[in-house]
């Protein structure tokens, strides 16, 4: 049901997005303003694109407390976007972009950690403690990116581009559970309480994640006779996934993915 | 132009090299830590097989040895493995005279933590087997667990579900011990008895896998443990020549209002009381029955269960008695032997079906031997 709902969010974002796109061109066509019509339509290119992004939500800095990572899993992750190029000069050495899009990104990790500070949270209760064992985390979301890129022209058929991007979480998804092993309940010497034969306790820390994630992202296209491109990019955000005010993993994560795609150039 | 192409391109080769490398970077595994545990993993005695009847047993701050029989002379030299790094002050191994505990402190390989055991050695003669629950303990301030007062320190041959419990105690608002589902109460059938209760344990308690705690009191003792069944820890050392012949005692049940069966089939469509003994087998390692036995392990002798008549709701104290029917078995006084007692306010509740306020109230408890 959840899915149904967030699905009718994305088709409903997808559309005013590109009915924005529309008021802008035809606005632009209908306008007296020769000045605003001549940046509209001179020098700029319109795009759309798609793309599938594999990566994950990674401490930068690996904390001690991992010991093995057991398996890892990117899914199958992808995102669909809007551009506007605006060359600066004929030649399209450089120019600016501004893009809009939606993309899902997340990963499925099992990791075998050993005093991994932690919170087993269930409806606001929740019990603290000092994890030894198997975690598994499933990471999903959805966002809204916005990236402002500077884009060079390497030759006629290579670009490259960079520049920042904003995201904004608009589907929250940061949850597993812990098994084959044992809780300390508040310090390393509290209560032990074990996990065995395949009993878990669930954790979510979906409503912890941050909004507003500010990032980078960094990549090349290649265009073909067609009007069709091909392009690949990593992005990287700034910001921490967690509020930084959530202590219940001791360490700060990132999300870094390497996206391939395909757009189409009008 | 301000680059040139060639530039450009290495400068673009730099940056798909670098694109591979990151992942791998940020995948770099950490030397490990040094431990932050301070526990006691085991403890010995010498000549530990000829006077203790069975391993030493290490609950969260407590080590205790249980003699064979009164020794004149409380001189011994415990000693301990730890977790791997973590030291003991006073040195495993140094001799003391235990007529009282002794504190040891275990300190953490990483040198942080820290955790003080209580260590004693005592004896149960079981010569009166009688328990009239007079005395408890508060565990970390919070609940109840009954103790005898021996020579050499406390004997906690009674344990309950508390422990686990005491992990959501603060989401369900438990303050008293009287929240837990066991507790003493002042009104027993002679001074002070035992009130175990039905508990509902909330949202988080279905996270862990116990949708419900039924209060419970049994011989043995309990560790936390998911799956939540494995937790209680049956059996003490019946440490008598005579076989057992009855156990008797009085009782108060009053059944909570909705049953629930949250693991099917079930037995019930109303909530009742249960009670049993065994007795089973001693073994070296793992020297007791998980909550899961079922009556089927191969290592029981003889059990003895309340009968349904028995199984009634009452506002005033009534007698019980549970007989073990020896007709075709035997009982070796030269062996030697496990007993538990088990009392829970929900007979289903090792599988979580009950109702939430059935309540049982138990006082002098007696096991009967043969003449």
């Amino acid at each position: 049901m959840k899915q149904f709902y967030m699905q009718k969010r994305i088709n409903r974002i997808i559309l005013s997005i590109c009915i924005v796109m529309l008021a802008c061109v035809s606005n632009s066509n209908a306008s007296d303003n020769s000045g605003v019509r001549h940046f509209f339509t001179t020098n700029i290119d319109y795009g759309v694109d798609a793309h599938f992004s594999l990566g994950g939500s990674l401490p930068v800095d690996f904390p001690r407390e991992i010991r093995k990572i057991e398996s890892y899993n990117p899914g199958l992750q992808t995102g669909i976007g809007v551009h506007a190029t605006k060359w600066f000069s004929d030649t399209k050495d450089w120019g600016i972009r501004l893009q809009v899009g939606v993309e899902r990104k997340g990963m499925k990790t099992e990791a075998r950690v050993k005093n991994y500070l932690t919170e087993i949270i269930q409806d606001q209760s929740s019990v603290r403690g000092y994890y030894t064992g198997l975690v598994k985390t499933e990471v999903g979301n959805t966002f809204v990116v916005i990236p402002v890129s500077l884009v060079y022209g390497l030759s006629d058929r290579v670009n490259l581009y960079g520049g920042f991007r904003a995201s904004f979480v608009i589907d929250k998804g940061f949850k597993g559970y812990v098994s084959d092993g044992y809780l300390r309940e508040e310090t390393p010497v509290g209560t032990k309480i074990s996990f065995e034969d395949g009993s878990r306790a669930a954790y979510d820390f979906s409503s912890e994640l941050n909004t507003v994630q500010w990032g980078t992202q960094l990549g090349a296209e290649w265009s073909m006779r067609n009007n069709f491109k091909i392009f690949s990019h990593i992005d990287y955000t700034f910001t921490s996934l967690l509020d930084k005010d959530f202590t219940a993993i001791s360490f700060n994560m990132h999300n870094i993915y390497l996206n391939i795609g395909f757009g189409y150039n009008f | 132009m301000i680059f040139k192409i060639e530039t450009m391109r290495k400068l673009f080769l730099n940056f798909i090299i670098t694109l591979l490398i990151i992942p791998l970077c940020v995948s770099c595994i950490k030397d490990e830590a040094m431990n932050a545990e301070a526990d006691i993993n085991s403890a010995t005695i010498e000549n530990s097989a000829e006077l203790l009847q069975t391993t030493p047993i290490i609950g969260d701050k407590t080590v205790t040895f249980r003699l064979k029989e009164y020794q004149d002379n409380y001189t011994f030299a415990p000693q301990f493995t730890l977790t791997p790094g973590a030291t003991i002050e006073p040195a495993s191994g140094t001799e003391f005279d235990f007529l009282t505990p002794h504190q040891y402190t275990v300190t953490s390989e990483d040198g942080v933590w820290q955790k003080t055991y209580t260590v004693s050695f005592v004896v149960s003669n079981n010569i009166l087997f009688k328990y009239s629950f007079q005395n408890v303990d508060l565990i970390n301030d919070r609940y109840h667990k009954f103790y005898e007062d021996t020579p050499g320190g406390k004997l906690e041959d009674w344990d309950s579900g508390n422990q686990g419990f005491s992990i959501l105690a603060a989401i369900l608002g438990a303050k008293s011990p009287s929240d837990y589902p066991t507790s003493q109460t002042p009104d027993g059938y002679e001074g002070n008895g035992v009130i175990m209760q039905t508990k509902d344990t909330g949202p988080m308690g279905a996270t862990f896998g116990s949708p419900l705690a039924a209060g419970n009191l049994f011989l043995g003792n309990f560790e936390t443990n998911f799956p939540a069944i494995r937790s209680t820890r049956f059996g003490q050392p019946y440490n008598n020549k005579k076989a057992p012949v009855t156990v008797s005692g009085y009782f108060k049940y009053k059944a909570g209002e909705n049953f629930i069966a949250n693991n099917l089939p079930s037995e019930l469509e109303k909530d009742t009381w249960d009670a049993y003994a065994i007795l089973f087998k001693r073994r070296e390692e793992e020297n007791y029955l998980l909550g899961d036995h079922n009556f089927e392990d191969e290592r029981i002798v003889n059990i003895a269960r309340i009968s349904d008549d028995l199984r009634i709701e009452t506002d005033e104290w009534l007698p019980f008695e549970m007989s073990f029917n020896w007709e075709g078995k035997s009982f070796d006084p030269e062996a030697e032997y496990m007993y538990t007692i088990v009392f829970s306010s929900s007979k289903e509740g090792d599988r979580f079906n009950g109702a939430v306020g059935s309540t049982l109230w138990i006082d002098e408890v007696e096991i009967i031997t043969e003449e």
